[in-house]
């Protein structure tokens, strides 16, 4: 799960860098001075790749195409959340888009997703009926011999009960630290983040802080409504369970510039949805994943604090698939596309090389 | 049934305020202002404005103005504003007027790309602003420098209120002062 806007208990409101959202990085690559250069012309990087709207339901959601977009293997992203944005996770893709297509597409009520849809379309079926309509609009336009799903955080919940209406449509199916039961991951999330303030407290680091922690979730209700997983995330965050401590993040601000991303809308958008969505907090699909035969690929970072490790091998066990496989970044939080790029794309890479 | 869907989210209720600080030395008049209007600064576009005092007290004044642009976020939307401006120019005993402005106006959004299900996006949504603009005197004190700083918020945009910084940057000229 990601979520841009975190209150960290205590501390202050902050947009916490909590998803490939525009990091500031000051070694100046080719592909930031390609976007600096785009922010000083007023935003020509909004040109790369194919961009196009796709409307649903009173929903007009972008969807970014890039990388190659004669490849063979076209790969959706289906991003974080309920709420975040897919359009900057491409910092953390390049190794992807220099083979596949890669598909950024912001989900409805989310990025720089527009239009007013009304609040009761903000359902897990009506976002399985958005993805659907995503799969069909990307194989009419490009006709890719094989579609890859690639979902992260909430994402991975997303794809999830995706795949069990319509894994015909799709030929693999990557899941990234994903939330297909989120409800026992935010159970073992509240459980991690406890173990970490009691070690916090005995080794008497921000001792008050970590005892007010510990406090609120002896007294909080279940973490089952989204101003009560909000602060939670808030420890998360300040437990280092989405990006570890000394995490080196690339990307760049430009994007927020000179991009069709929308930073006020990435985070007003996030806080919205994140509470209209807040039904998702309670699902677990694990049960009916036997019926999903695709091969697949399960990612996941060893000290993910928000969706912890012992959820990967549930979510591999959950599959019905013969092929399917399990890796774990051991140098990772939540983020592995962020915090080991390298290794993610050669992980993702060397899955779909091997089968399409 | 393109032109229903135009018209199907035309909320023209729209409120605007305006704090503007007076460049020292410029004689409150009517002066009209065009320019760059940058949308996050980097997203851009152009603006015209007008601005007049129609009414003196001793340490109010009565400011109307008007204010419309159009700025383009590549890959995301085309906005169009038109903001018509009320409000008072207070002068303290000492430094610089501060003038404070409320209005009502509406914001037009079309999505920067291509659509696929509908050809055509536009509607017509409230807008909400706060402004606050500068202006210097050039040579001749009737040609004006003017930088304005814009708050708006675009309602409704997925539930909620959108918001839209702006930085308007232009040449202004000074009217004549109206009579008392």
């Amino acid at each position: 799960m990601n979520l841009g806007l975190l209150r960290d208990p205590g501390q202050t409101t902050r947009a916490a860098a909590l998803l490939p959202w525009p990091h500031p990085g000051f070694g100046m690559e080719r592909h930031q001075m390609i976007a600096l250069i785009g922010l000083l012309c007023g935003g020509c990087v909004a040109g790369e790749g194919d961009l196009f709207y796709l409307r649903s339901a009173g929903a007009d959601m972008p969807v970014w195409v890039r990388g190659d977009l004669d490849a063979e293997v076209l790969v959706l992203l289906l991003h974080g959340g309920p709420g975040a944005s897919a359009l900057t996770y491409h910092w953390y893709l390049e190794a992807l888009e220099a083979r596949y297509a890669v598909a950024y597409w912001d989900q409805r009520g989310s990025g720089a997703s527009q239009g007013n849809p009304d609040p009761a379309t903000f359902t897990l079926d009506q976002f399985v009926a958005d993805t659907d309509l995503i799969v069909d609009t990307l194989r009419d336009r490009y006709a890719p011999r094989a579609l890859v799903l690639l979902g992260h955080s909430w994402g991975g919940g997303l794809g999830s009960a995706y795949l069990l209406e319509h894994q015909e449509k799709t030929d693999g199916w990557i899941n990234v630290d994903g939330a297909s039961d989120f409800q026992g991951g935010l159970e073992q999330s509240a459980v991690w983040v406890q173990e970490h303030a009691a070690a916090q407290v005995a080794a008497g680091e921000r001792v008050r802080y970590w005892e007010k922690a510990l406090d609120w979730y002896d007294t909080s209700p279940s973490l089952t409504d989204a101003n009560t997983v909000t602060v939670h995330a808030g420890y998360v965050t300040s437990a280092h369970g989405y990006l570890l401590e000394d995490a080196e993040t690339t990307g760049g601000w430009t994007d927020v510039f000179a991009s069709p991303f929308s930073l006020f809308s990435a985070l007003s958008n996030n806080a919205w949805t994140l509470e209209a969505m807040e039904a998702v907090f309670s699902m677990n699909l694990n049960p009916q994943m036997d019926t999903v035969t695709l091969p697949s690929l399960v990612l996941w970072g060893r000290h993910d604090g928000i969706l912890p490790v012992a959820l990967a091998q549930d979510a591999v066990d959950a599959l019905g698939a013969t092929d399917k496989n399990l890796q774990i970044f051991e140098d990772t939080a939540h983020l592995p596309m962020i915090e080991e790029t390298e290794a993610f794309g050669e992980a993702v890479t060397g899955f779909i090389d091997a089968r399409w | 049934m393109v032109a229903a869907s135009r018209l199907e989210g035309l909320r023209v209720l729209a409120l605007l305020v305006v704090a503007r600080t007076a460049a020292a030395g410029v004689p409150e008049a009517r002066h009209y202002r065009a320019g760059y209007l940058g949308e996050l600064v980097t997203h851009p576009g152009v603006h015209a404005g007008v601005t007049a005092a129609v009414g003196e007290g001793e340490r109010a004044r009565l400011v109307l103005g008007a204010t419309t642009g159009v700025w383009l976020h590549p890959g995301n939307h085309v906005g169009v504003m038109a903001l018509p401006e009320l409000g008072l120019q207070l002068t303290p005993p000492k430094g610089r007027p501060l003038t404070v402005l409320a209005g009502a106006g509406a914001f037009y959004r079309k999505i920067a790309a291509e659509t696929v299900g509908f050809t055509d996006h536009g509607r017509v949504v409230a807008a909400f602003s706060l402004r606050f603009p500068q202006a210097w005197t050039l040579p001749g004190e009737r040609l004006l420098l003017t930088t304005d700083f814009l708050l708006m918020w675009e309602y409704p945009y997925n539930n909620h209120a959108l918001f839209h910084p702006a930085l308007a940057i232009g040449l202004g000229w000074l009217g004549r002062r109206p009579d008392p």
